[in-house]
């Protein structure tokens, strides 16, 4: 057991049920940007709405965007945020947004790096 | 015999490094440029899946310098654990000692208090797990199953499947609590409560609140096992090795994510710019307040730092046990305070349970519990 403990430390990940400790290990830096993701659909009457990770049922939600981003697959992502969202029906067009800005967050730049359009029906 | 296995294992420690800078570096380099061999490709996918995602965020550097890691952190573990077995081996005090930790016995009465509590504790902290589960469901189309759950070929619950396994959940608990059928009880509620929270980790974030009690829980079977065999022996005392073991893993926790800090950032993580930096990231009220001090961003970190190194003082002495503790509580609340991670009242603080007597509590047991207990146990 207590080996079986040491392992995610040796391999810098975790190993579930067993978890590596490198929370608030790296040290951070002011020239280092803060990054953010988030998704936005824009309705049918043209109206903007930035999901919540509440909205999803996801609580990993920056997570996942964060994965699936730098995994090249944001326009897959938003694909499977257009099966599973309730209210689907009123969305026109989904947006990926990647939101960097300083350490001190001054100024924060939105980019959208993905968008996908909802097809017209025949 | 033993000198030249020891000797051989020496040289096995001395090898890995020189192995790693004349082959290892080389394949890490390659797999960052996407032309390794499969099969270390295959390795790094098992073992570092956020590999793919991270090469697009990081550069060359970060990941020779992890590769670094792995194998520095390879051979401190093993130098460790071959000064601790020579010392075990050829210094008698040094194996009376450790032989008496393991072997100390703890009483019956003692364990039964611990076995409620905790799994009184497991019921407060899971209660609320099927309706997780059932917050998630929607978002089923993101599943990726951990390792362990890839292994044994697990998918997401339907809802009854999710119901019946949180269901047997809360029957183990209350199994192992009022005494039925206990090792079993314990067994599944270790393996269920692994099982629902590993669904729950499948959504590409992994956790850390309840790992410790986690580590807890996988051995407070043997803890269950050894009180029945002591119940049936009519004995009032019991072995504590699985109760020393809980108690180590706890302090191993401690020490290891204090280890990661001196790893990674060495003395840059006393820097008071890098706390200071921490606090602004996470912007809470009080943090922001602390982030205004030079002396607070220097003695808060390093007070951390202390605690986390110190956490193990409590296995040799154990004296310091409610220093030791209020530290600990310090330390979680002033986390959530600071930083907004965890709350006041969490499962790592719940874990110290385990290093507190509960003896004081007996004469609220029952008293034809305390008769069985003390004469032909509850079987």
């Amino acid at each position: 057991m207590i080996s079986l403990l040491w392992i995610p430390f040796v391999l810098l990940t975790d190993l579930y049920p067993f978890f590596r400790f490198g929370m608030f290990a790296e040290p951070v830096r002011e020239a280092i940007q803060m990054e953010q993701f988030a998704i936005r659909y824009t309705s049918f009457n043209q109206r903007q709405q930035v999901l919540t990770p509440k909205q999803l049922g996801i609580s990993s939600l920056d997570y996942l965007l964060r994965n699936y981003y730098y995994r090249n697959q944001a326009i897959a992502f938003l694909e499977n945020i257009h099966t599973i969202y309730p209210g689907k029906h009123i969305v026109r067009e989904w947006q990926f947004l990647r939101i960097t800005s300083p350490a001190q967050m001054f100024k924060p730049d939105t980019a959208i790096v993905a968008r996908y359009t909802i097809p017209a029906k025949p | 015999m033993m000198k030249k296995v020891l000797l051989g294992w020496l040289l096995c420690i001395v090898g890995v490094p020189m192995l790693y800078l004349f082959a290892g570096r080389e394949l890490m380099l390659e797999a960052i440029e996407g032309k390794a061999p499969a099969w270390f490709n295959q390795i790094l996918e098992t073992f570092y899946p956020r590999f793919a995602i991270e090469k697009h965020r990081f550069d060359t550097h970060f990941f020779l310098s992890k590769a670094d890691q792995v194998v520095i952190r390879f051979s401190l573990v093993q130098m460790f654990l071959l000064v601790f077995t020579s010392a075990y081996i050829f210094k008698l005090p040094f194996r009376n000692q450790v032989n008496a930790f393991w072997d100390t016995p703890v009483s019956v009465r003692q364990v039964h208090w611990l076995r409620v509590l905790f799994y009184l504790g497991m019921l407060f902290f899971t209660y609320d797990w099927f309706y997780y589960l059932d917050l998630v469901r929607p978002a089923e189309i993101f599943y990726k199953p951990l390792l362990l759950l890839r292994i044994l070929n697990i998918d997401f619950p339907s809802v009854p499947v999710s119901g019946i396994v949180f269901g047997l959940l809360m029957l183990s608990y209350a199994g192992v609590i009022f005494w039925v059928k206990p090792v079993s009880c314990s067994i599944i509620s270790t393996l269920l409560f692994v099982l629902m929270q590993g669904w729950l980790y499948s959504f590409e974030k992994i956790d850390h609140t309840f790992s410790t009690l986690t580590y807890a829980a996988l051995i407070m079977p043997f803890l269950v096992y050894e009180q029945q065999k002591a119940f049936r022996a009519a004995s009032p005392q019991q072995a504590a090795w699985p109760l020393q073991l809980i108690r180590v893993c706890i302090a191993m926790v401690y020490v290891m994510a204090g280890l990661e800090k001196l790893l990674i950032a060495g003395t840059e993580w006393f820097n008071p710019e890098s706390f200071r930096s921490y606090l602004f990231l996470h912007q809470a009220p009080a943090g922001l307040w602390v982030a205004q001090s030079d002396v607070l961003c220097t003695i808060l970190p390093f007070g951390a730092m202390l605690f986390q190194l110190g956490f193990c003082s409590i296995l040799f002495f154990r004296r310091l046990t409610p220093f030791v503790l209020l530290a600990g509580i310090g330390f979680h609340a002033g986390t959530y305070i600071l930083l907004e991670v965890g709350w006041y009242f969490n499962a790592w603080i719940f874990v110290y349970i385990f290093f507190i007597d509960w003896t004081w509590l007996d004469p609220y047991l029952p008293n034809r519990q305390t008769r069985a207990t003390l004469t032909d146990g509850f079987q």
